[in-house]
Order: C-alpha cells, then structure tokens, then sequence
C-alpha cells in the first residue's frame, strides 16, 4: 500500500482516469457521428479516456489550489501561450476526417490558448442538460481536483482576459460542471477558480474538432499507461485491483491494464515499444498458459510480435478447445441409426425436432367435446402401454387423464345442480 | 441441386426471445419428416466453450478442423473448409438450457445473425452449435443420476446401471463407472418454484410441473436438488437448413444479408444454403 501523494505525484505520475466510463463527453457524440460503433469492442473506450492521460504525460499540472492565490477576487493569472496545436501542426494532421471538417467548420488557423486560471461563474456549457458527470466521476474530481484543465473559448467581454470575460466550454465539459457542483453545491473553495485551456476567441465546431485531434492522439496512450504499471511492479510496489478503484481508476480499464503489464517480458517488451496494437495486446490476454508460453517461446526465437503471430496461436488454441466438440460430432453424425436403435423400438420420430404434429387431428375435426378428448387420451393410454416410445408421456398422459376426469366431475356436478335450482 | 422452395423451415410462433425481428437475417434447424430427434444432435455430457472465446451477443463461424492433424475439414462437395456457427443462447431469454432444448424441439431453431458475418462460408455441411451459460454442472457427481439419458451415454443413468444389477440410486451414485455431466439432468434441476403448473403426485414421488418458454410449455419433474455452480457449453449441434430474412412493414428485406446468400447460392453449388423471406 502506498500513499495517495506519492501514488499521484511520485512514481513517474501513475495517472488518475478520471472518466466514469472511459467515453469522455465531448468525444462520445462525435464518435457516434464519425465513427461506425462497434459493439463490444472494451478497448475503444479504454482508449477514449486514455486521451487524457497522455495529455497528463505530456504537461503535468498540479491540483490546482486557489488558497495560494488568497486575496485576488478574480485570479486571472494568463502567464503563458500554449496552444494544443500550433496553426502549421494543422494541415500536417494528415487525418483526412480531421481535415474535412475542419473546411467544412471554415477553421485555416487555430486560434490562439493561454493557461489561465479562469472563475468557475464565468464558463457556460453548452447543453448542460445532457452533461451529467457520474458519481465515481464528482468523486474523482472531489478527491483529486481537476488534473487536466478543461480547454474554453472567450464568448464575450472586453478581452479575453479581462475581468468581465464569459467563456464557453469546448472541451473537458464534465469537468467543468463537476468543478460547478462542488463550488455551488458544496461550497468547496477549491473550485471557485479552475486552470483551462482558453482559446481567445470562439469557432463554431471548435470543440469537435478538438476531439478529433484528440482521437488522433489518443491511439497509442494506452502504451504509457503498461510503461508506468510496469514501472510500479518491477519497483514492487503493490497494488490491488480494488486498491487501484478505491484510488478513483475504473475498475475494467485498468484490470486488462495491470493484465497486459504482468505478461512475461517477451511480450511486455514490444507492446511497451508501441508495436502492438490495443486489440493485439487484448487477444495476448486471451490466451491460456500454454499458448502463451507458445507465444513467448516464438518471440523469443526472433519472431515478431505481430497480430497475424497472436492470432494464430489464438487459433490454434480455440481449435484445441474445440477438439471434443468436433469429435462429438463426428461421433453423433457417423451413426443416426444406431441411437435410435438403441432405444430398443426402432421408430423414427417423424420430425427433424420431434414435432408435436400428431396432436393436430385432435382439432382438425372441429372442437372435440372434453368427454371425446377424455376418450382418446384413455386410448392413447392403451397405445402407450403397448409402444415404448411414447414412454415419456405416460405420466403426463395420466395427469391430464385425471384432471379432465376432475373437470367433467365438476361439470357434471355444476350441471346437475343448475338443473336442480331451475326445477326448484 | 438445392430446392429452393421446399426446404425445412423453423415454426414462426413466439419464442422465448420473443419475435424475429424485421429485417433481421436467421439461421434455421427446420422441422422435417424426414429428419433425426432432436436428441441425436444433443451433445451430451455438454461440451465446454473454449477459454478465450466470447460468444456473448457474438455469433462466430469456426473454421472446423480435425482434431488430429490440425488439417481444415474439406466439404466433400466443394473440397472447400467448412465453417460452422458458434451461437450463444442468452440465459436473459432461455434462463436454462432445457427451455431451449425443448423449444426447438417444438419449433426447430431459428438464430438471428450479425449480416457482417459471412454467410458464403456456410453450406449444408456447416452446423449450429449451440451453448447455454448453465449447461454443465460442475459438482454432478453430488447429485443423484438422471432416470434416463436420451443419448443413452455410458454411466449417464440409473437406467444403466439397473442393468448392471446396482438398484439403488445411491449406489449409483457413488459408484466409480458414473459418468456425466449428463445433460438430461438438467430437466431435473428446473426449480419446481418456476413452473407454471405442479401436479403433485403422491409421497415419495417427484411432482410433475409444466413450464412456460414462450409459446411452448413442456413437462418436467424436479428433484429438489440445488447446483447453482455451473459452466457455458455446447449443448446442440444442429445441421444449418436454411436462412430466414424477415421482411419489413414494406416488404424489403435487409438487402446487404440478401445479396450475400445469394451470392452463398452461387457460390456453394449443390452444397448451398437456401433462404426464404418471411413476414414473422
């Protein structure tokens, strides 16, 4: 067990995943708009909040802590010009969704960013309504403050650090509204002041272009995430799954990270490299002891770690799997006389699936009466006696037997008392 | 040649996942005359799933490959490999592996399918294997013998070993030739709690109940007996009949998973899968 400071300010800054699900506000409906979905696909979302923690990587930023700041009513403390992107990174881009929608959005040139502590009050977020932090997320922000500053764009005022500046959220939208439920709500001083990213003036699809680049950027975080987990348990630093939730990670996310970060070095090694992709490294883990030593034992000869490696030693692990069943197949397809045989009576049901068929001709004649129904089912009483195969519906027979004896009792009784009260 | 008219189908009534879907694309087990029961395509002790392998909401087609050289298995037909579908039965909708047991036994099995897949790898030759997340019991040998296996397994049933001269159950089911799991036990371990109706049929014997999976009731006799501990597996391996595609309130089917069977038919000669378009 290690403490929560040195957890998050030592240790080469294992990360705090601050996202609920993985699927950071902003990035979600675009993802949904760009992106095909792909059901079941976990290490997408693993990867959409892993956007953040490089981003951490690259600019690690301290909590934030308005009491150093005692005194200043409006602490706009603009000390810097960083943006996210310089105008040239842009047509650089090389990503052609990225591009279209920046011409279809007009932007030629990124507008300019600033880190500033900006005033809680002063930032709006579009479609508040349908931003609704989770939880495990207010909880993480509540503990932590807010480790990566929301990025927001100057709305109005007289400059865009000027005292009466309004600012729109484009990015880390949750955040912002996490960090307005803490101040308002809860009274946390904290939160009265927030470190963003404030670009000076607002574009139209500004923030859906952010997190495309974003998208582009986020792809191969998930690497830094195995370096620093691997970090911690070649220091021998131990952390339980529950530990690791406790301290705000989600608890899917970072299992199949610790997962990946246990795998032998063999294979440790390439994917800390950033040869492997996400879903590769996923099928690594899907593979039993044996395959994997297989697998290591393949690298370790030279091979490359490659998906086509990992997916044939997964193959071949699934085909082992499969071995009963397809000898169980072989065995029920070779002999379909012999099972039937061995029931001792020889009939062939008449159905591919034993079909209720036979029952049509209790109603093909019309409605039989319940007597006519008692009647044939005593004679298919007899018929059961006499052929095996029918075995199974003997106690069922009798049931039904029984409870229609019992119904037209009733209904002999009902009748004849009918017939007495009419009389009477 | 493959008739593309008069092919066994599966029942169009409710079914314990409810309806087939408009536009939705289904592998059929049709019923037919001159079929085999239900039982012979029964796998029986339940097969475990391969670890590694998520079939959860994932239809997949297998590569069939023989367990000794590790060789794909050749359709005779079409000397190509012959892929099979491996498909989970969601315990949402078939909470035990007996409602769907029983169910197809009454309406053939019908399984919707992801229209990505690539049906052209299906033929004749191709089956359905089925698993159900409780279809293997892991703690059987606690648990007394089925009164019969319906695949007639060695050690499976008391039915076995009264020919061998052991009577009593409880010897049975302590004695070291048992086997299993076998599957009809699962008909034992329904709860009686569940069923819809529950003929009590005097001391010392089991009730008969009836229970409900959606248009279909079917009849079984609790033993009492609780195992919660179970395993996925496959519990049926059907032959593949055919395709539905469900039309739409305007008659259109989905076009993609059309144009792909009718490429499967062209394909796949003799061997090939026929499909039908059907309103439910």
């Amino acid at each position: 067990m290690i403490a929560l400071s040195q957890l998050f300010h030592g240790q080469a800054g294992l990360k705090v995943v601050s996202h609920d699900t993985g699927a950071c506000d902003h990035q979600h409906c675009l993802k949904r708009w760009l992106v095909p979905q792909t059901r079941g696909d976990e290490g997408e979302s693993d990867s959409a909040c892993a956007w953040e923690a490089e981003s951490r990587e690259k600019q690690w930023l301290p909590t934030i802590d308005v009491r150093s700041r005692k005194g200043s009513e409006i602490p706009m403390a603009s000390k810097k010009s960083s943006p996210l992107v310089e105008s040239g990174e842009i047509a650089g881009i090389g990503d052609s969704k990225l591009a279209k929608l920046m011409q279809r959005c007009g932007i030629e040139v990124m507008p300019a960013c600033h880190t500033m502590l900006v005033p809680i009050e002063s930032i709006t977020v579009p479609d508040l309504a349908l931003v609704r932090p989770s939880a495990n997320f207010l909880k993480s922000i509540r503990t932590y403050g807010i480790r990566q500053p929301p990025s927001v764009a100057f709305l109005s005022g007289a400059t865009y650090d000027a005292p009466d500046a309004k600012y729109v959220a484009v990015m880390g939208s949750r955040r912002v509204v996490s960090a307005r439920h803490l101040f308002f709500k809860e009274q946390d001083p904290r939160f009265k002041v927030i470190k963003c990213e404030v670009y000076e003036h607002h574009v139209p699809g500004l923030n859906d272009v952010l997190a495309l680049m974003e998208n582009s950027l986020r792809s191969d975080a998930w690497v830094g995430d195995i370096v620093r987990l691997r970090r911690l348990v070649e220091q021998k630093i131990a952390l339980t799954l529950d530990e690791l939730v406790e301290y705000g990670f989600q608890r899917t996310s970072v299992r199949k990270k610790l997962d990946i970060a246990l795998l032998p070095g063999a294979l440790l090694d390439p994917i800390c490299a950033g040869e492997v992709s996400w879903n590769t490294a996923m099928q690594i883990l899907r593979l039993r002891e044996g395959p994997r030593n297989q697998l290591v034992t393949l690298v370790q000869s030279g091979k490359e770690l490659t998906s086509e490696l990992v997916k044939e030693v997964y193959r071949g692990q699934i085909d082992q799997g499969m071995n009963s069943v397809q000898v169980a197949m072989l065995h029920m397809w070779q002999q379909p006389a012999t099972n039937a045989q061995t029931t001792g009576n020889g009939h062939a049901e008449p159905t591919s699936s034993g079909s209720l068929n036979g029952g049509a001709s209790l109603v093909t004649g019309g409605t039989p009466s319940p007597a006519e129904v008692l009647a044939m089912l005593q004679r298919f009483e007899a018929l059961i006696q006499r052929d095996q195969t029918f075995f199974h519906l003997a106690t069922l027979n009798q049931v039904y037997v029984s409870e229609l004896q019992a119904v037209l009792r009733s209904a002999h009784i009902e009748a004849q008392a009918t017939q007495e009260v009419s009389h009477g | 040649m493959v008739d593309l008219v008069n092919f066994p189908k599966a029942v169009p009534e409710p079914r314990g996942c409810g309806d087939r879907e408009p536009g939705g694309v289904y592998a059929e087990c049709g019923l037919s005359e001159h079929g085999a029961p239900l039982d012979f395509f029964a796998f029986c002790p339940p097969l475990p799933i391969p670890e590694g392998i998520d079939l959860v909401n994932k239809p997949r087609l297998w590569l069939r490959t023989d367990p000794g050289s590790n060789q794909p298995v050749l359709d005779p037909l079409t000397n190509e490999p012959i892929y099979d579908l491996l498909i989970h039965i969601g315990a949402e909708h078939y909470p035990e592996p007996p409602d769907y047991y029983e169910e197809t036994k009454r309406l053939g099995a019908s399984r919707r399918l992801n229209p990505n897949l690539d049906f052209t790898l299906l033929t004749s030759s191709s089956r359905m294997l089925l698993a159900h997340p409780r279809a293997i019991v892991t703690q059987w040998r606690d648990l007394a013998l089925p009164e019969l296996c319906k695949k007639h397994q060695v050690g499976h049933d008391l039915d076995f070993f009264a020919q061998l001269g052991v009577a009593d159950a409880e010897a049975a089911r302590k004695d070291e030739r048992r086997q299993g799991p076998c599957l009809f036990k699962l008909w034992d371990l329904l709860p009686q709690d569940e069923a819809i109706q529950v003929f009590n049929q005097g001391e010392g014997q089991r009730p008969l109940c009836l229970r409900r999976t959606g248009s279909t009731v079917y009849q079984y006799r609790p033993s009492g007996e609780k195992a919660e501990l179970r395993q996925e597996g496959f519990i049926l391996g059907l032959p593949i009949t055919g395709f539905a595609l469900i039309k739409h309130a305007d008659g259109a089917v989905n076009e993609k998973a059309k144009q792909k069977l009718l490429t499967g038919l062209e394909k796949n000669g003799g061997s090939a899968l026929p499909f039908y378009e059907t309103e439910k």
